[in-house]
């Protein structure tokens, strides 16, 4: 089954959700400079076509740049900690290109392999995304490289995440703090084995980056 | 005037009197071309010479990973040259243990890049052998900096907003420090963090302050290439800050950087004559 919405339409939509205070995530209108991914104020600052793609990615809506973790007020000898309000805006991203969706996968592996980060999953949680197909492509998108394509949501998106790992071994998927201790790489790779697209990176981080590791004097009591 | 330039190239290279030829080179003709690194003579037919030759290859002289392939010749337009004059100026380059080999420049970019458009060093004037023939015509300085002059029109509080919305989507990916040829301090001083002078976060202050930085550091020196302003992936106009800064070296002091190799640089010397009191 599919389902047709107007531009017009999809517009009212995004002006109903701002109004309900939801925040919504979207490519906007340039004022001047790129087209950029920013929160919308208004409906009719959404842009959806006349560019190829946004010269930022959606990543800021589940990882802002800066963030209150924490706060605490000294008196005298005295420290009290105090913790920012729980999020609870629902977000939407509306407009996403697929390629920027099938991070958030990425992106989630990476803040739940080791410790489960509670402000980004709270983000996730809260934030749901909505794409639209690519109809124009310029000589600098690669999706269908990495075996992803301008419509398609996540299928085989991690495929190519393995081919890239297999040319450099030692990129930041297995970078200095993946490889801090041996306990954190086993309980990370663990963490990997359960998804059968992530086999062949599980295997092939054992037969190259592993004997490197203890070599390096990692702890490998 | 291509094969002209590969002949040269191949027999610097076969000669020994280069080791490597920074050039240029290019899959796909309506794309920019990419800097190449050839080091065989027989490897010299890459080379392409074309208005897609954006790169400013001076800025790969002064990196170690390039230095260490030997003896080098560069490609350059009469604009790059100007920051390679900086470069032997400020003792980073040694002229006589390079070759700047000159290539004739109608403009690049399709559309033309904005320094296209006042450029009045078509034709390079100090390399060591020049390829092809252009005319450098004398440009008036209000031309030069009109984009400076109708920005200035604007009231303070306009222009404060204009660089609040420019500067609030730098991601601090340093590319602008990267590209740059006279961005050459091993340890920028956004790195340093003991003490920690430059806020690092990519927040509108800490932007405010990477910006301010990386132009002041340029004041004076800054040749014009625009590779800065090209490498930003938000777009960020820092042209126009460049240019606000060479409008005041010609204005205070009739200094242009990269024009003239004898010059004494702004930034870098001092007059008993100077009319400010601290300087004497």
């Amino acid at each position: 089954m599919s389902e047709i919405i107007s531009q017009e339409k999809l517009r009212r939509l995004v002006g109903e959700w701002i109004s309900a205070g939801k925040r919504v995530y979207g490519p906007r209108r340039p004022k001047p400079g790129p087209v950029l991914y920013a929160w919308l104020k208004a409906a009719d600052e959404l842009l959806l076509d006349g560019y190829v793609r946004p010269a930022n990615s959606i990543k800021e809506v589940v990882f802002p740049r800066h963030e209150v973790l924490y706060s605490y007020r000294l008196e005298g000898k005295k420290i009290s900690m105090g913790e920012p309000e729980p999020l609870s805006a629902e977000r939407i991203v509306v407009g996403a290109r697929p390629c920027d969706a099938a991070s958030l996968t990425i992106l989630d592996h990476v803040f739940n392999w080791d410790y489960k980060d509670s402000f980004y999953n709270r983000r996730r949680e809260l934030t749901t995304v909505i794409t639209v197909a690519c109809s124009r492509h310029d000589a600098h998108c690669f999706c269908t490289s990495v075996g992803l394509a301008p419509d398609a949501v996540l299928a085989g998106y991690l495929a190519g995440v393995v081919e890239r790992f297999r040319e450099s071994p030692l990129d930041s998927m297995t970078g200095p703090v993946a490889r801090r201790d041996r306990a954190s790489v086993e309980a990370n790779l663990a963490a990997l084995a359960g998804e059968p697209r992530l086999t062949a990176l599980y295997q092939a981080f054992l037969s190259s980056a592993w004997p490197d590791f203890e070599k390096d004097g990692g702890d490998s009591a | 005037m291509l094969e002209e330039l590969r002949q040269t190239c191949r027999a610097l290279l076969a000669d020994g009197k280069a080791d490597v030829v920074i050039g240029y080179a290019q899959d796909d003709p309506a794309m920019p071309a990419y800097p190449v690194f050839v080091t065989r003579p027989e490897d010299a037919d890459r080379l392409v010479w074309n208005e897609m030759c954006l790169p400013n290859l001076v800025a790969y002289l002064t990196r170690p990973e390039i230095k260490a392939l030997g003896k080098p010749a560069v490609v350059v337009k009469g604009c790059d040259e100007r920051a390679l004059v900086v470069l032997a100026r400020e003792g980073q380059v040694d002229r006589g243990e390079m070759v700047a080999i000159g290539v004739a420049c109608d403009g690049v970019g399709k559309p033309r890049e904005a320094k296209c458009s006042i450029c009045d060093v078509h034709q390079p004037r100090y390399a060591d052998v020049v390829m092809g023939q252009a005319k450098n015509e004398p440009v008036d300085a209000a031309a030069r900096y009109a984009e400076v002059e109708e920005f200035l029109k604007k009231t303070p509080v306009e222009r404060m907003a204009f660089w609040r919305e420019e500067l609030s989507r730098c991601v601090k990916c340093y590319a602008c420090r990267q590209v740059c040829p006279l961005c050459y301090c091993t340890r920028c001083i956004a790195d340093k963090n003991q003490p920690q002078c430059i806020d690092t976060s990519a927040t509108l202050k800490g932007n405010f302050a990477w910006h301010l930085t990386r132009a002041f550091h340029l004041a004076g020196r800054c040749a014009g290439c625009d590779e800065c302003t090209r490498a930003c992936p938000v777009g960020i106009n820092l042209r126009l800050l460049n240019l606000t800064l060479a409008r005041s070296a010609e204005a205070q002091f009739g200094y242009r950087s990269g024009m003239d190799p004898e010059a004494k640089p702004v930034v870098g010397s001092y007059s008993l004559q100077d009319k400010e009191e601290f300087i004497r």
